[in-house]
């Protein structure tokens, strides 16, 4: 099923995404992802967003990008968390 | 000058999921999977004479942890190791068996933050699926892209006067190809220590230690564009190509490991002797000098590393 992404801050927009593949990778088939797309697997770091509310299941990303504190703040990388409600997301990585 | 390092020996490349990381270099680029222990895997091209050349460890960071280049014999690397030291270069010794199947290697650090290691001994299997003697032209057996060889890595660092310094002066190495600001800074260098146009690659960059990519030899244009067929039949996120490169002129394609490593795969490309004069690009050209047929900047190929 699609859940509603809403993305606060600079690219604010709402989106309609997938629960069955990570948040980026569902927004970079759209061609217009207001969050930047870099490696999609948890590497680079610069998907960086602050999920501000709604709940997600996340796979492993690296801790030189998100530590254990900016994890339980809700601090992850776009392309490892998978929606399973409603989203709403700062995108907080480096824009390009 | 040669100095007697031969060629890339080994890479060892940190991943966040072996079993995925085995699916990415196994099953889609090709390489063989040679043995594993408790927490890395190690693989080989099929052309490849050494037991194995990529060493995949499970982290929980990506990126790479060291490069390690082959030197011709055991003296070789004694008087290398000598003159790193007499560089101000500090040396570490690691013992024969500290990775299976390898001789002692000496480690350092580079100016741009990388580790390096020498080694001169490492078992070797031959070519994968095909007799020593009277040898059939390719195994039957090769998976996804087939690659042939670990070919060379291109790393992104601060200080890359210092480093061709140490490449050229202490190891040998030749500058085939740079990249220059108007003032002549050197914004890109590839280095040789053979006749391929690059064994090692670095391009300027804000931070230490960062890992551009791994990149693996195919034979063919056609091979470069069914590896693009199979990363579209994978999933696989791709980052550019295929395409050609106006630096060293091969033909390429990059694509991502389920880590966030960058690969390469590409054919083709100039030849290197050392009485050639480095060719030079202006970091106005860059566009072209990247991807030739472009001719534009793509921010994630600059940008993004692990």
């Amino acid at each position: 099923m699609n859940y509603l992404l809403t993305v606060v801050g600079k690219a604010a927009c709402t989106m309609q995404v997938s629960d069955q593949v990570p948040l980026l990778h569902a927004l970079s088939k759209t061609g217009v992802s207001p969050i930047t797309v870099g490696c999609k697997g948890g590497g680079c770091g610069v998907c960086k967003v602050q999920v501000l509310e709604g709940q997600y299941e996340h796979k492993p990303m690296s801790k030189a990008h998100i530590t254990n504190e900016e994890l339980g703040l809700g601090i992850v990388l776009a392309c490892r968390i998978i929606p399973t409600s409603d989203l709403t997301v700062l995108a907080i990585g480096e824009r390009r | 000058m040669k100095k007697g390092v031969m060629r890339p020996g080994h890479v060892q490349i940190r991943v966040l999921d072996l079993d995925e990381a085995l699916a990415h270099y196994r099953d889609l680029l090709g390489l063989i999977e040679v043995s594993r222990d408790a927490d890395r895997a190690y693989l080989k091209a099929w052309t490849e004479s050494d037991v194995y050349s990529v060493i995949l460890r499970k982290s929980d960071t990506a990126g790479m942890d060291f490069m390690a280049f082959k030197v011709l014999d055991e003296a070789t690397l004694d008087s290398l190791r000598q003159d790193l030291i007499d560089y101000g270069i500090a040396v570490e010794d690691i013992a024969a068996g500290e990775l299976p199947n390898c001789g002692r290697r000496v480690r350092f650090t580079a100016p741009t933050g990388h580790r390096f290691e020498l080694f001169a001994s490492k078992d070797q299997s031959g070519k994968w699926g095909i007799e020593d003697r009277n040898p059939e032209a390719w195994p039957r057996d090769l998976k996804g892209m087939k690659a042939t060889r670990f070919d060379h890595c291109l790393l992104y660092g601060d200080d890359i006067d210092g480093v061709l310094g140490l490449f050229v002066d202490v190891l040998g190495f030749d500058l085939a190809e740079q990249v220059v600001d108007p003032e002549d800074n050197k914004i890109g260098i590839f280095l040789t220590c053979s006749m391929k146009e690059h064994d090692i690659a670095f391009i300027k960059h804000p931070e230490k230690d960062k890992f551009h990519h791994a990149s693996f030899y195919l034979n063919t244009w056609e091979d470069v564009l069914r590896a693009a067929d199979l990363i579209s039949m994978h999933d696989t996120p791709l980052d550019i190509g295929p395409t050609r490169h106006g630096l060293t002129h091969g033909q390429t394609i990059y694509f991502f490991d389920p880590s966030g490593n960058r690969t390469e795969v590409f054919t083709g490309g100039d030849y290197f002797y050392p009485d050639q004069k480095p060719v030079t690009w202006d970091v106005e050209q860059l566009g072209k000098a990247i991807f030739y047929h472009d001719r534009q900047l793509n921010e994630r190929f600059l940008n993004v590393v692990t």
